[in-house]
């Protein structure tokens, strides 16, 4: 009986009288459920939750977070954790069957083969609105928090949800495809290769493939404001919703179903994909080029400035809640300093950088990057803020902060407008060094980290950015013996005698002489290096 | 009668290789191979970083297929036959070990004929060795341990927890690191802890070979508690 079965399905009457679709929703329910509390499910939400608890408990989180940016920012781990568990769990479950050796056994239930795979699709649907439900109160907490910048693209938001519903649906089609497990685990794995092909600059056509994938990742040189982010999120997300589509219409016809509803459900999702897909490619518009372009050239228009005491802080509007941030810098630099040189005022402008100079090979000479900061003087100049110091897009690390504070210092001891990246020896290397260092708790320990992984000298600023400076190891190494001792102590010697710490020529050692701290000899001619400033 | 065992191992090889889920095991290799074949074959160039990060998800991908080749579909029939399980396993990591070390060593060649820029002869193989030895052992160990209660496939709780372990160990904070870059000064700590982790799944798929008696003395004990209880 068994033969007759299995060989001809077909002549069987039908014996489900009523409308499959109930059974198929109830089968659907059951199978969300297992889905929902299976280990693999647990354990991939687990893995995509666990590191953002650590970061709050453990206070290592950002406390300034651009919201444009964290909308995308956990994309790669969903795709593995979440997306790879919808992968795994649906096509375990579409495998259950065959794995317990009861495929014939579904022959007898009401519910055919196709409506059974529809149910298995559609078992995946609770955990795409739980991971919806998972990205929203994440960007809901980080928007809550005071030093919040920006706003989240809802389109950067759905493709969650949108990765997980299609690697779920593939988890059922290869289910129907290949009876083998080992499927879905080899799929996942070669999806994480490609998505990190993706980003490496010597892949051919690296830019296309990557916004062919079911996320798209990039990484712009700095966080942008948001009317000047190019990336075409919506038709990215519509690309992945006519790939569901298609792949839940192979799915189905794979597993014998048929019928004009089917053919026009694929027609359409192959529609979506191939014209959101070529959509994707459109070039930026003009506005936004324009934007950019101005954004980084003449920031000072789409700015608003706020005065804090004697300092004029000017920061694209989406980051204007970072101004307080910066402010605790600025006064933990110009609390150390005599009170005639701290009145006087100070301007801080934000900028952007939309080219990435390292991503394209360009190498950039001295001469370039002066002129280069000269302008950027110029503009201030110009916008009625001179000698701005410049600030980036990050903040709220121990980088962004020590970098901000080397330049705030720099400001506050020469009062010659931003640096183009030279060395700054000799006594005001010095007290740059300790003025930044000292500014913030977390200035201190960025600090360190940067002059645990530099060479030669400790950078300040942002590496994309012409205005940058560095300090001398020779210079670091008095600076960072200061810091050990109590700032107070350090700024009554430093107030006393800011004419002569503070002026271009006086040498290393004489600073060393007036705060008592022994100076490493000069290094042998050839690997001195070339003092600018 | 162990020493008679340990005797048949090798008379076991033929039959117990015919026996293994080879394509299995097979399609996870040869993907593998493809993942580190692809970039060599072609122009890309790639940093000792990234053909470090390939050749990891080339052991992964080896170890997601090792974990399979413990399933036997004939594991309820055979439970009863006077060669006992370790030996049973025994024939199959001799088995195993040379298909695995062979293949690897031929993911390891291509991996540095196909580096540009002299790069090849910089990776650091044995580290990267020891991490793909440890991923199959980890593999062979839960496998191994899922054999015992249930003897369907081992494969089928070795892969899920294998990527569990490698994404978690990727999010790792940094004093815990278990996938550092090549040129990371915590390189040798960080092998050092893969090393461990090999001992230890040797250890535990050392253990799981025994024959699980655990469910008759469960059941000899529940005879003695019901004894117990009628006789008070």
């Amino acid at each position: 009986m068994s033969t007759v079965m299995t060989e001809q399905p077909q002549v069987l009457p039908d014996p489900a009288p009523g409308d499959p679709r109930r059974a198929m929703v109830a089968l659907a329910r059951v199978e969300a459920v297992r889905l929902l509390r299976h280990p693999v499910t647990i354990a991939g939400i687990l893995l995509f939750v666990g590191p953002e608890l650590y970061g709050w408990l453990s206070g290592g989180a950002n406390r300034y977070p651009v919201l444009q940016d964290e909308d995308r920012s956990k994309q790669f781990l969903a795709l593995l954790a979440l997306g790879g568990a919808a992968l795994i769990a649906a096509n375990l479950a579409a495998l259950r069957a065959h794995r317990h050796a009861t495929t014939v056994l579904y022959d007898t239930f009401v519910l055919p083969q196709p409506w059974r795979t529809g149910a298995f699709l559609l078992s995946v649907v609770p955990f795409g609105l739980l991971v919806a439900v998972l990205v929203a109160v994440r960007i809901g907490l980080l928007a809550a928090v005071p030093g919040a910048a920006g706003r989240p693209n809802p389109y950067e938001l759905a493709a969650y949800p949108a990765a997980v519903l299609l690697l779920g649906a593939a988890g059922v089609l290869l289910a129907r495809l290949v009876r083998a497990v080992i499927v879905a685990p080899l799929l996942l794995l070669v999806l994480a290769v490609v998505t990190v092909a993706g980003l490496l600059p010597s892949t051919p056509a690296a830019a296309r493939l990557r916004w062919l994938l079911p996320i798209a990742m990039d990484e712009p040189p700095m966080p942008l404001p948001v009317d000047l982010m190019s990336r075409p999120a919506g038709w990215h997300l519509a690309y992945v919703v006519g790939l569901i589509v298609l792949v839940a219409a192979a799915a189905l016809a794979v597993t014998g179903a048929r019928g004009r509803r089917l053919v026009a459900a694929g027609a359409a999702g192959l529609s979506i994909t191939v014209l959101a897909g070529s959509a994707q490619f459109f070039p930026t518009s003009d506005a936004v080029r324009t934007a950019q372009a101005t954004a980084a050239e003449r920031p000072a228009e789409m700015q608003s400035c706020q005065r804090i005491d004697q300092v004029t802080y000017c920061a694209f509007d989406d980051f204007a809640p970072w101004v307080g941030g910066w402010d605790a810098v600025v006064r933990g630099v110009l609390r150390r300093v005599p009170e005639a040189q701290a009145r006087q005022p100070l301007a801080v402008r934000q900028r952007i950088s939309t080219a990435d100079r390292a991503a394209n090979g360009l190498v950039v000479t001295a001469e370039e990057q002066a002129a280069a900061a000269a302008a950027w003087r110029r503009v201030d100049a110009d916008a009625g803020t001179p000698n701005a110091v410049t600030v980036g897009t990050r903040w709220g690390d121990g980088e962004s902060e020590i970098g901000f504070a080397g330049l705030v210092a720099y400001e506050v001891v020469a009062r010659a407008g931003g640096p183009a990246g030279g060395q700054v020896c000799g006594a005001r290397g010095v007290l740059v060094g300790w003025l930044a260092g000292q500014a913030t708790p977390k200035a201190t320990d960025g600090l360190r980290e940067v002059d645990a992984n530099s060479w030669g000298g400790v950078p300040f600023g942002e590496w994309q950015f012409p205005v940058a400076l560095s300090v001398p190891d020779r210079e670091m190494a008095v600076a960072l013996a200061l810091l050990k001792r109590p700032a107070d102590e350090v700024a009554e010697l430093v107030r006393r005698s800011w004419a002569e710490l503070s002026a271009a020529g006086t040498p290393t050692e004489r600073a060393g002489e007036l705060f008592g701290v022994a100076v490493a000899p000069l290094p042998p001619e050839e690997e001195r290096t070339v003092c600018e400033a | 009668m162990r020493g008679v065992s340990v005797r048949v191992v090798p008379r076991l090889f033929r039959p117990v290789a015919r026996a293994m889920p080879w394509w299995t095991f097979l399609a996870a290799a040869g993907l593998g191979l493809a993942i580190v074949t692809v970039p060599a074959a072609t122009a890309v160039t790639l940093t000792g970083e990234d053909l470090v990060g390939l050749l990891r998800v080339a052991a992964v991908c080896g170890a997601l297929g090792v974990g399979f080749l413990l399933d036997d579909p004939a594991a309820r029939s055979i439970a009863t036959v006077p060669t006992p399980r370790p030996v049973r396993y025994a024939a199959r990591a001799g088995v195993i070990l040379p298909a695995a070390a062979v293949w690897w060593a031929l993911v390891l060649a291509v991996t540095v004929a196909g580096a540009e820029d002299g790069i090849g002869a910089t990776l650091p193989l044995g580290g990267v060795t020891v991490e793909a030895a440890a991923l199959g052992g980890v593999a062979l160990a839960v496998a191994a341990v899922r054999l015992r209660g249930r003897p369907d496939s081992g494969g089928l709780l070795a892969f899920p927890v294998l990527l569990g372990l490698v994404m978690a160990a990727r999010l790792l904070p940094d004093r815990m690191a278990l996938f550092v870059p090549p040129d990371d000064t915590e390189w040798a700590r960080t092998h050092e802890r893969w090393a461990v982790l090999l001992v230890v799944a040797v250890a535990v798929s050392t253990w799981a070979s025994q024959e699980p008696a655990r469910r008759w003395t469960a059941v000899a004990r529940r005879r003695r508690s019901l004894v117990g209880h009628r006789r008070s």
